[in-house]
């Protein structure tokens, strides 16, 4: 099966708003997913409430069972809105879904349907009683369960540790904040607060959107320009968002951190240099992939298969951020061993590089990874994104031909920039580990 | 290698070819022209429940907690060559799984299909299991089975099976309890797999865009020929009701975590009526606990749910159950709030427009779960070892009734067969 060469067709909506679209009549399931971008501020906390609030009912919907029925109606269709964290941006995303019309009774349309109900969520909130932006009850109602939730994330293990690991690793860059923000800002929101950074969402958002599955183009590139083009509903020009905070480390901090955990999390973070051209980007994926990018890795195959210290450990690139993090569920006796293990590994990579079958193993990995895309929406809107966020704007077969003139030299070149910045540890108070610095 | 049937299921655009190799095995093969991805899913009905049986010697066997997993471990090691490492020069994506009935192996790829499918078959029909390399993989599924008994989630919906459940074996979870990994031995997975890793026993299920025949013939010499015997699991009598009305342990939890839950007295048994059985039971938790429902919709109004609320149906031959869960600093009040509502849900019987509307929204989750090569084959495996024709949840979703529905919601939340289980924050 031939990669594939196909580029999605570019509309640029207005400036900072732009769509990415691939009909791909082959698949059964349509995904429009539509990302706002904004600084991951102090605004985050009002953003993911709003979100909350959002989801519980329209004017034309007023509760979340009626949107649930609407949806249930659109065959399934799904539509959400929610944030996340993407490196020092927080994005709204709304993402839309449903399901391609030869699988439907004859004369039946979703993707205009969907696209509304999802615009209606963001432009046509349930109004409160007096001209208050919501409904009072509904507010308090989500405000206290997102409070609940902030207060008791600390059981969810793994996202709590990850989270304070970027805390202890990036204590006063953006990039180390909560993206749904503290409990204390979530109780001094008030309705205007949430009504504000609705329209901020709408009007100072940077716009991506990907389309991509059984779409067809006209009517829903239309209703894209009436909503978010030049002279549409939100057709405001949109700024640039700066860059993410890049930081030169000094030597390697430990950090320890007590939960009454049985597992211990071990997390180690490498600042790195961020990627400036294609086989930048490449040498450092293949790079990542040599150290603990899958079961193909140094770390997979020597801290869990030879040395027994692991069952889950691997390592990710966070390359809009300029960091390199190393995760592991271990027991917390074994926690120098493994730290150990993975600066050994990170030094020997970039002392002597990898060998010729590390690196072949690595590639026919991506390889696969990129002639897979083709089946899935959800894959290939990632892809194309990425593509487009990192101004790289290739074909699956463009970012292949470039994996393939890489060898191990490259990925030595990539590793050498990797600067060790901090290990953290979150164990039971009665672990072993180096001292707490904190 | 004998053709059984090809099944053509129109409304999905999709068809599988169903055939059975001499020594048995039953194989499924979809065709997904013009996808770039093919899939090979290879799975048994032996699972973590699997700990004592009579082999097809008549030898009655114990073996420990965890060994269908612990011997899935095992396989991935390989005769002579880690599979990581065959695999990995392929760049399949691949992985296995235990479940409380069955363990599956599989392979996604868009490349070197049949060399893939070549190690799959390989691994999992030709192991070496000795005693070295089951103690060098005691640390590593000791911290798999640390990494989910600290998941309040996993360990609340164990203490809800044991509340649930005197003895069955689902009390235990797949990876069994760590004292019982130390103790296994190489002997105890061999004896394992000399009784359920037989060629009749095993399903084979692959989609792609591949030729059907070509496949076919490869396949057959790949695959064991006959090897007749059968273990007979032994499983103790379970009584009707569950085990206890509430049970609470102390965890490191910042809130309550909460579970409740409904079993039947007993298993649907295998195929359709189990299809049936799930198809229906899931509907019911459907009608009742989906944001579109009007009576999930009074309990989150009353502050009685929230969206860490959650619901699921499980069952197999022989358990069925249904359970709720939430984190609440208020357990009794969410408790008091869903046996109410269940109760009320039950009197009153099903809304049909709901029941059209929640067939309509399945029929949108049945088209989006054939997507992918992948999800087909893992679809129609679920198939083989349920005893099911692929497909068949279609036609289920058609022929349920709306008394049908009422039936079962009226057996399903009989509040004699409920139980409750409370993970709270301990004490110091």
């Amino acid at each position: 099966m031939a990669l594939l060469k196909t580029l999605p067709e570019h509309i640029r909506l207005t400036p900072g708003a732009d769509l990415l679209f691939l009909p791909e009549p082959r698949l059964k399931r349509a995904l429009l997913q539509v990302d706002f971008d904004l600084p991951l501020d102090a605004g985050c906390a009002a953003r993911t409430l709003l979100a909350q609030v959002l989801e519980q009912g329209s004017a034309a919907h007023p509760s979340r069972m009626h949107l649930a029925q609407r949806q249930e109606q659109l065959f399934g269709a799904t539509v959400g809105f929610g944030g996340l964290r993407a490196a020092e941006k927080h994005r709204m995303r709304l993402q839309l879904g449903w399901v391609g019309e030869r699988f439907l009774p004859a004369g039946e349309t979703l993707a205009v349907d969907v696209l509304g109900l999802g615009r209606e969520l963001l432009e046509e909130p349930r109004r409160g009683a007096e001209g208050a932006p919501f409904d009072g009850a509904v507010m308090e109602r989500e405000r206290a369960q997102l409070a609940r939730h902030i207060r008791s994330f600390v059981d969810d293990r793994a996202g709590y540790a990850q989270q304070r690991f970027y805390e202890a690793m990036c204590p006063d860059e953006p990039f180390a904040r909560a993206p749904w923000g503290t409990v204390d800002q979530v109780e001094a929101l008030r309705a205007d607060d949430l009504e504000a950074a609705r329209l901020a969402i709408l009007k100072q958002g940077r716009v991506l959107i990907l389309a991509v599955g059984p779409i067809e183009r006209d009517p829903l590139v239309d209703a894209l320009r009436s909503w978010l083009g030049e002279g549409g509903a939100w057709g405001e020009a949109r700024a640039e968002l700066p860059e993410a905070e890049s930081r030169e480390p000094g030597s390697l901090r430990e950090v320890r951190e007590e939960l009454p955990i049985d597992q211990a999390r071990f997390h180690l973070g490498f600042r790195i240099a961020r990627p400036k051209s294609s086989e930048d980007m490449e040498s450092l994926l293949l790079a990542n992939a040599v150290l603990g990018g899958g079961i193909q890795g140094r770390l997979f195959r020597i801290v869990r298969e030879e040395r027994s210290l692991a069952y889950g450990i691997g390592s990710e690139v966070l390359a809009g951020k300029g960091l390199l993090t190393v995760g592991a569920g271990i027991d917390a006796s074994k926690a120098e061993e493994v730290r150990d293990e993975v600066l050994r590994q990170v030094a020997d990579l970039a002392e002597n590089g990898p060998s010729e079958e590390e690196v072949a193993m690595c590639k026919a990995s991506f390889f696969n990874g990129l002639q897979s895309l083709a089946d899935s929406a959800g894959s290939l809107a990632r892809f194309y994104a990425r593509e487009f966020q990192f101004a790289l704007h290739r074909s699956p077969a463009e970012r292949a031909a470039v994996l393939e003139s890489l060898g191990p030299r490259d990925v030595q070149r990539a590793a050498e920039s990797w600067k060790a910045d901090t290990a953290f540890l979150m164990a039971a108070p009665e672990a072993s580990m180096a001292e707490s610095v904190g | 290698m004998k053709i059984l049937e090809e099944i053509q299921e129109s409304r999905l655009q999709e068809s599988v070819l169903l055939a059975e190799s001499a020594g048995g095995t039953r194989i499924a093969l979809a065709r997904t022209p013009g996808y770039s991805t093919r899939a090979a899913f290879f799975g048994l009905r032996f699972g973590s429940n699997h700990v004592r049986f009579r082999n097809p010697e008549g030898q009655e066997v114990h073996v420990p907690w965890g060994s269908a997993h612990f011997l899935e471990h095992k396989l991935f090691e390989g005769r002579e060559e880690k599979v990581f490492d065959r695999f990995g020069r392929l760049g399949a994506n691949f992985n296995g799984g235990t479940s409380f009935a069955r363990t599956s192996y599989y392979f996604v790829t868009s490349q070197h299909f049949n060399a893939a499918t070549e190690v799959l078959l390989d691994f999992v029909q030709d192991p070496l299991i000795t005693e070295e390399r089951v103690e060098k993989e005691k640390g590593i599924i000791e911290q798999e089975v640390r990494m989910y008994e600290d998941d309040p989630n996993y360990r609340g919906y164990f203490l809800l099976l044991r509340a649930l459940y005197h003895k069955h074996a689902i009390r235990i979870s797949p990876g069994g309890p760590v004292d019982e990994v130390h103790r296994t031995t190489a002997a105890d997975l061999q004896a394992c797999y000399d009784a359920y890793y037989r060629p009749h026993n095993l399903c084979l299920s692959l989609a792609g865009d591949f030729d059907p025949e070509e496949i076919l013939a490869a396949l057959e010499p790949q695959l064991q020929g006959p090897r007749p015997g059968a273990a007979e699991a032994i499983f103790e009598q379970e009584p009707e009701l569950p085990a206890h009305e509430r049970l609470e342990e102390e965890f490191a939890v910042s809130r309550p975590h909460v579970w409740l839950g409904w079993r039947d007295p007993s298993g649907p048994g295998a195929g359709m009526a189990q299809l049936r059985h799930r198809i229906l039971s899931s509907l019911v938790l459907d009608l009742v606990f989906e944001h579109s429902s009007p009576w999930y919709e009074e309990l989150y109004q009353q502050g009685i749910v929230d969206d860490s609320f959650g619901s699921q149906f499980s069952c197999d031959e022989d358990w069925s159950y249904a359970s709720v869960e939430m984190v609440t600093e208020h357990p009794d009040r969410f408790l008091d709030g869903v046996r109410d509502t269940v109760a009320r849900f039950a009197e009153a019987g099903p809304d049909p427009q709901a029941v059209e509307r929640i067939r309509r929204a399945a029929w949108g989750g049945a088209v989006s779960s054939s997507q992918t090569p992948a999800s087909l084959a893992s679809a129609h495996l679920a198939s083989l070892l349920q005893g099911t024709r692929p497909f068949a949840v279609l036609d289920v979703l058609d022929s349920i009734q709306l008394d049908e529905v009422a039936q079962r919601a009226r057996e399903m939340f009989q509040p004699e067969r409920s139980a409750a289980a409370l993970l709270v924050p301990r004490s110091s």
